[in-house]
């Protein structure tokens, strides 16, 4: 049978004296009729086309029958309903249009892989290639911005670009760096990067120019890369080793017992929204010295899920006054000594150590001081061009 | 009957479809749920125990209960119902 869902079709009950005279008129006229069902000896119900129905009523009116019409179904007497909602089309209309528009421009970007490099740096190298939110796709050829990423970033050794609809997911393998290549055409020697007293020498090539128990200055040579050999002549070679000393360090921190702290005075609350990277505040500029200021991104999200390039930004603004008070030395020099430490192990490299550490606390001008003497044992030796015997 | 005969002989010497030579009802039924007749004139009668339908030389009456006729058109008649008999009348 078949089924009018688009078109249309009617539900009629048709009475009158001579039913099959009707029914064979319209068998005459070739209009076709579906699910005739008698319902008393002079009338019947019946489904017929929407195209049907007006001559259905000109067979009706030659045959003395009545029709009535029960019931209209299928989409177009569906859509007929909105005849007159112009607004509920129109908004309809506006919506599917604006979804089809939005569509051709990006709403998201997930940058997945990063270990050491930050995300924002790699969304902020993206921006430049294009590539952020509320960018026009068609705009954006995945290719060119790959090879420009890998170009402008040499911490990277792979990204992939997959745009998925409006949905960017950047996918990046960060480069792990080798170890450094030794020219081994090259000459070079170790020269000493500090002052100090040799404890241990281990050389692995290049002629020894200082022995153990030696003190040595900053920029002597320790180990040659040219050198003479008799009966072979002059030997050339990329010296390598690592020569320990005792070094020795005095230095001092200096800290102020005055600092300023801040004193609140007025919380304010104030939003933004930023829609597909562009922000629109709502609120008017404010003076903003002296401003702490808490900025919270909150995502729309619909059913837990980031759909929309919008987000929602809170910023809890505090308005403080710096005011100057006393510190407790007690804490200063804790801080101090803290610090001091820090430094001279920074100074000493992984494999060296402290020996021997003296710090002392004094006043001097309101401040505090604290001095550091240290005695460490270190690595001294460092690769420098060859500058001949 | 003279006509049909000549019509019937002349059918079998040319191997023609004898319905579409003579113009014969022709009537195909499912069980007893459906009935369909293609080259009938029209109806004579109709109610859900007793639909008859005028076809060239006779009358096909369908017996049966609850029928209905799902399609009518010029061409077809599509029955549907419990149908206990169709009796052709000359």
């Amino acid at each position: 049978m078949r089924h009018k869902t688009f078109d249309g079709k009617i539900k009629v009950r048709i009475s009158g004296a001579d039913i099959n005279r009707f029914l064979n008129r319209c068998i005459a006229e070739g209009v076709s009729l579906y699910d005739i069902i008698e319902i008393d000896s002079m009338s019947i119900e019946c489904n017929i086309d929407r195209k049907s129905y007006r001559n259905l009523l000109k067979i009706a009116k030659k045959t003395f029958c009545e029709i009535k019409k029960l019931e209209q179904t299928g989409i177009i007497y569906i859509l007929m309903q909105f005849k007159y909602r112009y607004m509920l089309v129109i908004s309809v209309v506006l919506c599917a249009v604006a979804i089809f528009i939005s569509t051709s421009y990006m709403w998201k970007i997930e940058v997945v892989g990063c270990k050491s490099i930050s995300q924002e740096k790699i969304l902020g190298e993206l921006y430049k290639c294009g590539v952020r939110i509320g960018a026009y796709i068609p705009n954006i050829n995945p290719v060119w911005v790959k090879n420009e990423m890998l170009l402008n970033m040499d911490e990277l050794s792979w990204i992939a670009v997959n745009i998925k609809g409006s949905y960017a997911e950047i996918l990046v393998e960060e480069r792990v760096k080798g170890p450094d290549i030794i020219e081994e055409n090259e000459v070079a020697d170790l020269v000493a990067s500090k002052d100090g007293l040799i404890t241990k020498m281990n050389i692995v090539s290049g002629n020894a120019d200082v022995k153990e128990g030696e003190t040595v200055i900053k920029g002597q040579r320790l180990v040659s890369g040219e050198y003479e050999i008799e009966g072979l002549g002059i030997k050339k070679s990329f010296s390598q080793g690592k020569v320990y000393a005792r070094t020795w360090y005095n230095t001092q921190f200096v800290n102020s017992k005055t600092c300023y702290l801040k004193d609140y005075t007025k919380t304010s609350v104030r939003y933004a929204v930023l829609l597909a990277g562009l922000r629109i505040n709502l609120y008017n500029d404010v003076n903003e010295i002296y401003i702490d200021k808490e900025v919270n991104y909150i995502p729309i999200k619909i059913f837990g899920m980031e759909l929309l390039p919008i987000t929602i930004i809170k910023e809890t603004c505090v308005d403080c006054i710096l005011y100057p008070t006393q510190m407790d030395e007690i804490s200063i020099e804790a801080e101090l000594i803290k610090l001091s430490k820090e430094r001279l192990l920074s100074m000493i490299g992984s494999d060296g150590e402290v020996n021997y550490l003296n710090i002392s606390k004094e006043n001097k001008n309101g401040a505090v001081c604290i001095n550091v003497e240290a005695e460490c044992v270190e690595q001294i030796a460092k690769t420098v061009e060859n500058k001949g015997i | 009957v003279k006509k049909i005969n000549i019509i019937k002989k002349f059918s079998d010497i040319l191997q023609l479809p004898y319905d579409v030579v003579g113009g014969l009802p022709k009537i195909s039924l499912y069980g007893n749920c459906e009935l369909y007749i293609e080259n009938h004139k029209g109806i004579v009668a109709f109610s859900e125990n007793l639909i008859m339908i005028k076809a060239k030389k006779t009358i096909i009456e369908i017996c049966g209960n609850e029928m209905k006729i799902s399609k009518l058109s010029k061409s077809s008649i599509y029955v549907k119902g419990d149908i206990y008999g169709v009796v052709y009348q000359f």
